[in-house]
């Protein structure tokens, strides 16, 4: 079973990599398996859980939705780039201050699809934080009460 | 002396220690392990429910990349072992045998499979992906019997037996509770209620996929195993009598896992089979499931259908329930699944005082994947019956429901309790907590409210489901395996501690909350304090977490580590300051004697002191660390009260909710945020079990709700898990009434939402929709079914 692979070149957290991938390669495991991006997790695989979710040129997206060979030339940015040198940003910290993890499976992708989500609505009402905000993300832990207080939270403090 | 508060201790919200790495992307679950020169399992898994087979696995030998193949032959052949059967926690409830062993799980099927995604042998190769292509090119013939999906196809006359000594499919049955009492109660009633439940079967459905890695070194024997599992020293325990290895050449350890909710107690097949692929091929090996293949063959809960009543006098004291029960195992009987019979009968009258009650639960297999624990367990399906049945025996009767809850409860002076159902509950303040959540709604304004509206032609309900279940499991010799709580407790000579958790953490943050036992205790600050859990390397022993038990009994070990820790301390600070031990005081870190407290020694001196060996006293051994496996004398009952106001449009039978009240009682909180969350995120899943979630097989076996989905209206196949539109606000309110027998007063609480969420959500829909005079409901209640009920044919 030989497949012709083909380039591909992607910024991931301001780092540019060159890869060579089949074109049935998913981003999630190009960014899990080639780039250790273990914080993306890998959930239903389906496109249902949303906790594989990055930004892909400033656009949250669920990773195991696009095949590697379409992110070319895109910049990538995971929860892991949010920090700056360690100093959790507004978002980071409302969750802890809220208590809007558990496991943590979900988390990475939430907070970066509340972090796009902010970007356009800063003043957000709960309902819309429920139905916009979380509309592609799962939670099996939290009964997402906590996570709606944080992003709540958060949008206060962007203000 | 006496306690120490300092402001991370118990009771308070301090945030969690553990979030820090995971907003910083720092997690690091089974498949994230950096593996070098790892192989990747692939397992072959029966397509059919029911039906004998062969493999023919030679063009997946010749793809490259694949290095072994095992057929049911192959693992057979080997020379190392052929995995053991599975064992069993205890048999289903007291004087009813184990069942046959002919329905113990066995690791694969040799010639016969008995559920669709029962395995039937592995592909392992150099990656994963190399391990799927090849799972294509294997051919499975298979010769198909008529396969026993439901209870009632597995008990009818001409059933095909799944296991030939099982000729009835019965694996077991038995009673609980005084059944002529209860009988005679029945006959004496002034109304009686009867209603019908189905199986729902619902996935825990944990965000992470199951994985395992095994690593076998050959000079030394040893087995590693990174597992997703709650219970890793009982893990371990298991796949040593299965593998027949010794006990100590296996470690078992658990990175960060994404959820558990009961489904990750004991090894599964793959599990088994990943440690012995290790020892076999001597090489590390590893496997990771996909989202279908985990709900696939992970277990399910309840499985619960039959018939419940209840009985009730003319002045509303209740007299008695009985339930007639089939018990839907699956093909096997998982470990758990037998005593998960008796612990709902324990607590089938609620938080009443029913004076008979009794249950007859018959074990059935049939041809699906096993039902196991899940939170909520037995307690579930058991008060949501009984909390559907007090609602309708009371309008049946005339009478409020909520005062005929308030009539019958168990009353703060008859405790300790001792339940027709057979167990003995530790504490309870009912009616105190009950009317917190009747003040917060303003309920009898609702009642008023709900008649002027219904003349509006809206139509809002209120439901009422009041709960306990079996926290702080349990005193042991109860079943068949350890059931204490370990906790070890070690001081560095810096006065910084270390705690030793037998339990496992995977979201319900006991780094932090086992932290703030020892910081109360040992008055030392949280920061100082690091909990070590989920690994037998690490922790001596450990039972697990599971059954809502490490608050209590983890939480209670460490506290009873704690004090004999400051007890010793207390005698170097005697000896240090000339006094007799029982004359020093230890507060807030610091000891003094009683008489001279400007003679104080602080706790990391004596830390120091202690580790030194020098100027303590004669008998003393250097070192400060205790250990202790805390064998409580009762489990914990938490306890309270979920209210839910719905309103329903009758037009189309949608639903919203519009109001959400659980008060709570688990004894001591150690971190109320983190009590908060447990109730909450319980809520959620009882709320899917109410409304959404329900694994569906077809008629011919075939496992139907394996990927998740995002819609629920009218489709079948996959399966919902409630998302953050669907759940309403929560509002919560605490009452304490501490456990009198464990160390700290707490009792545990992980599962009051999926036990009391469906039977407020049911009874609140039914409560909107009853002046159409519908047939009960049966959950999962979609909008259709609502539309349905009011609409059905031949209503007048």
């Amino acid at each position: 079973m030989t497949v012709e692979k083909e380039e591909v070149t992607v910024t991931v957290n301001g780092e540019s990599h060159v890869v060579s991938v089949e074109p049935r390669e998913l981003l999630s495991q190009t960014l899990r398996e080639r780039m250790g991006c273990t914080e993306i997790n890998i959930g239903c695989e389906s496109a249902i859980c949303g906790a594989c979710t990055v930004q892909s040129d400033g656009k949250s997206v669920k990773s195991c939705t696009r095949f590697t060979v379409q992110a070319d030339g895109a910049d990538i940015r995971t929860v892991s780039d949010l920090a700056d040198e360690g100093t959790l940003t507004d978002i980071q910290q409302a969750f802890t201050d809220e208590h809007a993890l558990q496991c943590g499976y979900c988390t990475p992708g939430i907070v970066m699809a509340v972090d796009e989500y902010l970007d356009h609505n800063t003043d957000p009402s709960r309902e819309e934080i429920r139905n916009e905000a979380l509309q592609g993300n799962l939670c099996r832990c939290t009964g997402y009460e906590n996570i709606v207080d944080a992003v709540e939270t958060a949008a206060e403090k962007l203000d | 002396m006496t306690p120490n508060h300092s402001d991370s201790g118990i009771g308070s919200s301090v945030s969690r220690k553990e979030d820090r790495k995971v907003l910083l992307g720092g997690s690091k679950g089974v498949d994230d392990i950096p593996l070098s020169d790892a192989l990747h399992i692939q397992f072959i898994r029966s397509e059919k429910a029911h039906a004998t087979f062969t493999v023919d696995a030679t063009n997946a030998r010749d793809v490259s990349g694949v290095v072994a193949v095992y057929t049911p032959d192959d693992i057979k052949q080997s020379e190392t072992t052929t995995p053991n059967p599975f064992t069993l926690f205890s048999a289903p409830m007291e004087g009813v045998p184990y069942p046959d062993d002919s329905l113990r799980q066995r690791s694969f099927a040799e010639d016969k499979v008995h559920y669709h995604g029962e395995i039937i042998g592995m592909v392992v190769a150099e990656t994963q992906r190399i391990a799927r292509d090849a799972l294509d090119e294997i051919t499975i013939e298979y010769d198909i019997i008529e396969p026993v999906v439901t209870p009632q196809e597995a008990t009818a006359d001409d059933a095909a037996a799944i296991h030939e000594s099982v000729p009835d499919n019965v694996a077991f049955e038995g009673g609980q509770g005084d059944r002529d009492l209860t009988d005679e109660q029945f006959e004496n009633a002034a109304y009686t209620v009867e209603l019908e439940k189905d199986a729902q079967r619902v996935s825990p459905t944990p965000l992470e996929p199951r994985a395992a890695i095994g690593q076998y070194d050959e000079a030394t024997e040893h087995l590693d195993i990174i597992a997703t599992t709650q219970i890793p020293h009982a893990y371990r325990r298991l796949l040593a009598q299965m593998l027949e290895h010794p006990e100590n050449k296996i470690d078992v350890t658990v990175p960060d896992m994404g959820g558990g909710f009961g489904a990750r107690q004991h090894p599964y097949p793959a599990d088994v089979l990943v440690g012995w692929c290790a020892v076999d091929l001597e090489r590390t090996v590893k496997w990771r499931s996909t989202r279908t293949e985990n709900q696939l063959v992970e277990n399910d809960g309840r499985g619960y259908e039959g018939t419940w009543e209840i009985a009730l006098s003319e002045q509303g004291d209740i007299l008695a329930v009985r339930a007639d029960i089939r018990y839907d195992l699956g093909a096997w009987i998982a470990r758990g699944a037998a005593s998960l019979a008796e612990a709902g009968n324990l607590l089938m009258t609620g938080l009443y005082d029913i004076p008979a009650a009794y249950s007859h639960v018959t074990g059935i297999v049939t041809n699906t994947a096993r039902i196991d624990a899940y939170r909520g367990v037995s307690a579930t399906p058991m008060l949501m019956m009984l909390e559907r049945l007090v609602s309708k025996v009371a309008k049946k009767a005339g009478m409020d429901p909520a005062a005929v809850r308030k009539r019958n409860f168990v009353d703060p002076d008859q405790f300790p309790y001792q339940t027709a159902g057979g167990a003995k509950y530790d504490s309870g303040d009912y009616e105190r907590n009950f009317d917190i959540g009747l003040d917060e709604l303003d309920y009898s304004s609702l009642r008023e409210r709900q008649e002027q509206l219904r003349e509006e032609g809206r139509y809002i309900g209120i439901g009422i489901s009041c709960w306990t279940e079996v926290a702080g499991l349990g005193p042991c010799g109860h079943i068949d395996v350890a059931t204490w709580g370990y906790g070890g407790v070690q001081v560095h000579p810096t006065g910084e501690v270390t705690v030793y958790a037998g339990s496992s953490n995977h979201g319900q943050g006991h780094e932090t909350s086992l932290g703030q036992v020892a910081s109360h205790e040992l008055g030392v600050p949280l920061d100082s304090v690091t909990v070590v859990e989920n690994s037998t390397k690490e922790v001596t022993e450990g039972v697990g977490t599971y059954a809502s038990r490490t608050a209590a009994l983890t939480g209670g070990a460490v506290a009873k580590s704690c004090r004999k820790i400051v007890r010793k301390g207390g005698k170097v600070a005697a000896h240090e300051t000339g006094v007799t031990p029982d004359v020093i005081e230890f507060d807030d870190g610091t000891y003094y004697p009683i008489d001279s407290p400007e003679d104080a020694v602080t706790f990391s001196e004596v830390a120091r002191q202690v580790h030194m060996g020098a100027d303590i006293p004669e008998e003393m051994e250097p070192g400060l660390e205790e250990q202790t496996y805390y064998d409580p004398e009762n489990c914990t009952w938490p306890f309270g009260t979920h209210m839910v106001v719905v309103e329903v449009d009758p037009d189309t039978g949608e639903y919203d909710i519009d109001q959400y009240v659980a008060t709570e009682d688990c004894g001591v909180q150690i971190n109320p945020a983190i009590v908060e969350g447990q109730i909450v995120g319980g809520i959620a899943q009882g709320l899917g079990q109410a409304l959404y979630e329900e694994v569906e097989y077809a008629d011919d076996g075939t496992h139907l709700s394996a990927p998740l989905r995002d819609e629920t209206l009218g489709s079948s196949g996959g399966y919902t898990v409630p998302k953050a539109e669907h759940m309403p606000d929560i509002t919560i309110k605490s009452t304490t009434t501490p456990s009198p027998h464990t160390p700290h007063g707490a009792k545990g609480m992980g599962e009051s939402g999926t036990v009391a969420a469906p039977g407020a959500i049911v009874n609140a829909i039914e409560d909107a929709i009853e002046p159409f005079d519908i047939d009960p409901m049966t959950p999962p209640i979609t909008p259709e079914k609502v539309w349905m009920a009011i609409n059905r044919e031949g209503k007048e």
